[in-house]
């Protein structure tokens, strides 16, 4: 019954996602993980033997903790990815904000400026 | 103007070091994996063997077994191979350091001889004295050769006179080191050649290296002044039989002992009786190990492993002298002849070596002692100078470079280098343990002593490196500099007006002040913006780093030859500025203002202190410069600091972590004493209860950065 559940899952999941990048709501860069990550859970899914075949080839005693490791790490390595993301974001965020500062100080230094030079031209 | 460029972007470790290293690496591997049959020689199979059965008794570095042999455990023979390797590139990427340095300076010609000596001679040292590793000696004359075609890539392979003797000697030892270096030491040898003609267009210094290289081999050719080291590598059958037994078995044979016709039917069916008589040289084994007519598959079944072995202990035990000789070589025979009797017999046969009957010597480091009285028994029945010979060579080595290393010390007053006798000095130190008692205890700090050397070794190396060229200044215009009052503000309305009006009071020429509002909540951007001073406003809140970084960035805009930060709550005492002015006109880089340099009536609670001298003392401990005061954000800065600045700057945790960066640089740095008042108004960006997680944060922070620079 639960692998039933789990295809059906992992069906929404890909159709919420496409959708999502369908309507700009998700940039692709970032859906290919996931997308590859729903389309690893519904292979599993249908075919439920390859747990146990690979739990076999890595010699692991109780193969659903297998599946938990995998899930565990796919999630951390995604993480990372976001933080990483985050960093570059955050960097980029500071360097508008300071050279925001520094054009709008510049513009006043301008605007005052000009009236001075317009009542001498005057 | 290049070279100017260069030696500014001179960081720790140089890109030309890492790339030494790696080419080190990969040439040294490539040369295990093609000269070593089996990655490891002997002497690294019974420091293996003694990591296995936890019995650490041998001569060879305890720690060194220990992590050798324990990899081995864990991961198979790869790892430790290339722990090795890893080992051996940190020390002679180390040397290559040193080579280009005497190259560099001026110094006199016998100096730079003596430099030369002590190049070829550290690495010697501290290989040996970490690995025990026979084949240390080729392996290290292999590794001279690519340093000085390293050396003549930079000087266009124009070579001194110390350098092509260097050169040849090490070519000769490349080809009678072993047995497959004669076409490897000639090739080598022929490309210098080739390259020093090409670059240089001149056959005079072409022939003058050529003529360097007959002499030394003449010189080198010379019987009883011939560098033999014996081969004992490569086949090891099942520990029982030692490759070492299988040419002592023809120095047996070439003896007046008569053999028995079934034996000698036997050990034909391994090696042609005659061959082995004839090709036994009683310095080099190799002729026999590696002739492609050795039977090897009969020595490795366990029947004829022991047949053999039962052969070589009874002719052994008729001519223990002949086995002795090659003791002296190769210790390792020691434990084969010893586990199956024929030792004993030695002892019993001469009375000068009989107290190794008693049982005292048999797990202790034979080396320590035995080889003493081996020694004495071999001096007394054969020749002294065969004894010499092979025996006290590498001891001749090991002094001559502990004299050259002291003269280094001596001349170049960096007691740091004497820290690379400190692996040696540690291995005595383990076998006075190891004498003293069997208790496993005692290893344990051995294992600490020899690595912790290492580490300091490695830390030398690193340090040697703050050696760098000191920075150039850029022009500042020094008679009128501009200058640049930072003063980052958040939520400062109470305090803002009153620290931007107390600048103007200094009345400082060409000093312009600038106020960044990061973001305040209240209405400092209106008070500030009353001010004669300029106000860049941010739209979001950046922190403190952000908001000092936009001071920087508008300094490196501006053109500004100084830049100093205040802090905006009225804490810094300006009248200061003027003294942080005149120090970076006199030539340093950063100048901090301290509140410990001298102790001032500043208000500094128990926990603040203490984090700080953590702080600064983990700054010490990465760069070996010591900042009192490592928080304190009254900082000026010269044109270099505002374009490093400019560029980045860390968010959280500013000031310690650019200073510790700064230093690492090595910029010039300098404190000068302030007195800060306390707080009038406004908190402070750091609260007393929140110390000590400040203080944790910021010294791992560092931790990290130092990783970066």
């Amino acid at each position: 019954m639960i692998y039933y559940f789990a295809i059906v899952f992992s069906v929404f999941f890909i159709a919420f996602i496409i959708s999502l990048v369908k309507k700009d709501k998700l940039d692709e860069k970032y859906s290919i993980l996931l997308l590859l990550f729903s389309i690893v859970i519904l292979i599993v899914s249908i075919y439920p033997k390859i747990i146990t075949i690979v739990a076999n080839e890595f010699s692991v005693y109780y193969p659903p903790s297998l599946l938990l490791l995998f899930a565990i790490l796919i999630l951390g390595a995604y993480v990372l990815h976001i933080t990483i993301v985050i960093t570059k974001q955050n960097k980029m965020i500071v360097k508008l904000t300071q050279q925001t500062g520094i054009l709008k100080q510049r513009i006043e230094e301008l605007e005052d400026e000009e009236p001075k030079n317009k009542t001498k031209n005057a | 103007m290049k070279s100017n460029n260069k030696t500014q972007r001179s960081n720790g470790i140089e890109l030309t070091d890492i790339i030494i290293f790696f080419i080190v690496f990969i040439i040294f591997g490539m040369a295990l994996l093609s000269f070593f049959p089996g990655l490891l020689t002997s002497d690294n199979v019974d420091q293996i063997n003694q990591a296995i059965t936890n019995s650490y008794v041998n001569a060879h570095p305890v720690l060194h077994s220990f992590i050798i042999g324990n990899l081995t455990k864990l991961s198979g023979i790869w790892v430790p191979a290339l722990f090795q390797i890893l080992i051996f590139a940190i020390g002679w990427t180390y040397c290559c350091k040193v080579a280009r340095k005497y190259n560099d300076s001026g110094s006199n010609k016998i100096f730079q001889i003596i430099a030369t000596l002590a190049i070829s001679v550290i690495p010697l040292n501290f290989l040996y004295s970490i690995t025990l590793w026979k084949d240390i000696l080729y392996s290290y004359s292999f590794l001279i050769l690519l340093a000085q075609i390293y050396i003549g890539v930079k000087e266009n392979y124009k070579y001194t006179i110390p350098q092509m003797i260097l050169i040849a000697i090490s070519t000769i030892s490349i080809m009678k080191l072993r047995h497959n270096g004669v076409p490897i030491g000639l090739l080598m040898f022929a490309i210098l050649l080739v390259l020093n003609f090409i670059f240089n267009k001149k056959w005079k210094q072409s022939v003058c290296m050529l003529i360097t290289f007959i002499v030394t081999f003449i010189v080198f050719s010379i019987p009883g002044w011939t560098i033999n080291i014996t081969n004992t590598g490569g086949t090891e059958v099942g520990g029982v039989l030692d490759s070492t037994k299988i040419y002592c078995m023809g120095a047996l044979l070439n003896s007046d002992i008569e053999f028995e016709v079934e034996d000698l039917e036997f050990l034909d069916s391994i090696f042609d009786i005659n061959d082995w008589k004839n090709l036994y040289s009683p310095y080099d084994g190799t002729s026999i190990l590696f002739n492609t007519n050795l039977n090897k598959e009969v020595l490795e079944t366990e029947e004829g492993a022991e047949r053999f072995n039962e052969i070589f202990i009874k002719y052994a035990k008729q001519k223990p002298g002949t086995i002795i000789v090659h003791f002296i070589k190769v210790n390792s025979i020691w434990w084969s002849i010893k586990e199956h009797g024929a030792m004993h017999s030695i002892i019993i046969n001469n009375g000068s070596v009989s107290e190794m009957s008693n049982g005292i010597y048999d797990n202790h480091p034979i080396w320590w002692k035995g080889n003493d009285k081996l020694g004495n028994y071999a001096i007394n029945t054969l020749s002294t100078k065969v004894v010499y010979n092979i025996m006290y060579r590498p001891a001749v080595a090991i002094w001559v470079s502990l004299i050259t290393i002291v003269a280094v010390c001596i001349k170049e007053r960096k007691k740091g280098y004497l820290l690379i006798l400190l692996p040696m000095i540690l291995n005595i130190g383990t076998y006075v343990f190891l004498m003293s008692s069997q208790d496993q205890r005692y290893f344990y700090p051995c294992f600490m002593t020899e690595y912790i050397s290492i580490i300091i070794f490695a830390s030398t190396f690193i340090k040697n490196e703050k050696m760098r060229n000191v920075k150039i200044n850029k022009n500042i215009n020094k008679e009128n500099p501009k200058t640049l009052i930072i003063i980052p503000a958040y939520n400062e309305s109470e305090s803002i007006e009153k620290t931007v009006n107390s600048v103007y009071d200094e009345q400082i020429e060409n000093c312009d002040v600038i106020v960044i509002n990061d973001g305040s909540k209240d209405n400092t951007l209106e008070v500030a913006k009353r001010t004669n001073a300029r106000v860049i406003d941010l739209p979001n809140n950046l922190g403190i780093g952000g908001a000092v970084q936009t001071g920087y960035l508008y300094a490196l805009e501006n053109d500004y030859d100084i830049a100093i930060q205040i802090d905006g709550d009225g804490q810094h005492n300006t009248k200061y500025i003027r003294n942080v002015i005149e120090q970076i006109k006199e030539g340093n880089d950063l100048v901090i203002g301290s509140r410990f340099v001298e102790k001032t009536n500043y208000n500094q609670t128990f926990m603040r202190m203490l984090g700080n001298n953590i702080i600064s003392f983990t700054i010490k401990l990465l760069t070996g410069r010591k900042i009192c005061d490592t928080t304190s954000g009254y900082r000026g800065a010269n044109k270099n600091i505002i374009e490093e600045f400019a560029k980045s700057y860390p968010y959280d945790y500013p000031e310690p972590c650019t200073n510790m960066r700064i230093l690492k640089e090595g910029y010039k740095v300098k404190e000068i004493p302030v007195m800060m008042k306390n707080r009038e108004t406004g908190v402070s960006s750091i609260s007393p209860s929140k110390a000590a997680i400040y203080m944790i944060k910021v010294t791992l922070a560092i931790l990290l950065m130092g990783l970066k620079y």
